[in-house]
């Protein structure tokens, strides 16, 4: 297991107590954003669908890296990643 | 409104009289945001809003524009790498990122359908209405319950 900060974005942040960010142990993305979601039910259902996916609306960032463009949630972590929560920003 | 974005805590609040935030915006910020969105007609302009919040008032101290990714007169998106990119900006230097601003190159300064089903809870939408070029309208509107209230808006 890694130790991972997970940095929430501030739309997102009611869902987490306030946090701006949280730490924990996880070795990959999907494993990380579960952890962060397991006392914080609306939080989860915001970021991942029912079935575990990423939702659309939301983007995950290991440091520079999109981890759509990596490995989705099975991207893996090592000790002191930071992964970034970022919500689409979109509208007509 | 985006049922799959809003399940359980924010329709819970539905039915509250609505708390309406002051935003506090620079008068320069104002002036800069205006002037991106005309350059950008007859596109969407659009960018990012970092500051304070502090009870019911929200401080903008920087109005960052960013690329509509879309390049439409009718809908934009900020790419993910630029609302990261902002984000860092707002923690580095103890800001938050507030929200969001963009234009309706022919419309007024309400929110649109599209804008209700992409909005995030609590989060600071400014809508610059382009109908009258001459006369642009600057409106601060948020989310909370099922739809958007609009902030007060004080040019500072």
């Amino acid at each position: 297991m890694s130790r991972i900060i997970v940095l929430i974005p501030p739309p997102l942040r009611p869902f987490a107590g306030g946090a701006a960010e949280l730490a924990v142990e996880a070795t990959t993305v999907g494993e990380a954003l579960k952890r962060v979601g397991e006392e914080r039910a609306a939080l989860l259902a915001r970021i991942m669908t029912p079935e575990g996916e990423l939702r659309p609306y939301v983007n995950v960032f290991v440091g520079e890296r999109n981890a759509r463009h990596l490995d989705g949630l099975r991207t893996p972590l090592a000790e002191g990643d930071v992964v970034a929560i970022i919500p689409a920003v979109a509208g007509g | 409104m985006n049922a799959d974005r809003f399940p359980g805590p924010a329709r819970a609040r539905a039915g509250k009289a609505p708390a309406r935030l002051t935003i506090r915006l620079p008068r320069a910020l104002r002036d800069s945001i205006v002037a991106h969105c005309l350059a950008q007609q007859p596109l969407e302009g659009c960018g990012l809003l970092l500051g304070e919040r502090h009870g019911r008032a929200a401080h903008i101290h920087e109005a960052l524009p960013a690329p509509n990714v879309l390049a439409s007169p009718h809908r934009y998106e900020i790419a993910p790498e630029t609302v990261l990119a902002a984000d860092r900006a707002a923690r580095a230097s103890s800001r938050t990122l507030l929200g969001a601003w963009h234009s309706h190159p022919r419309g007024a300064a309400v929110p649109s359908a599209t804008d209700r089903a992409e909005a995030w809870p609590d989060w600071c939408y400014l809508i610059v209405g382009l109908a009258a070029p001459q006369a642009p309208e600057l409106r601060a509107w948020r989310v909370l319950g099922e739809d958007f209230v609009e902030d007060g808006l004080e040019i500072t």
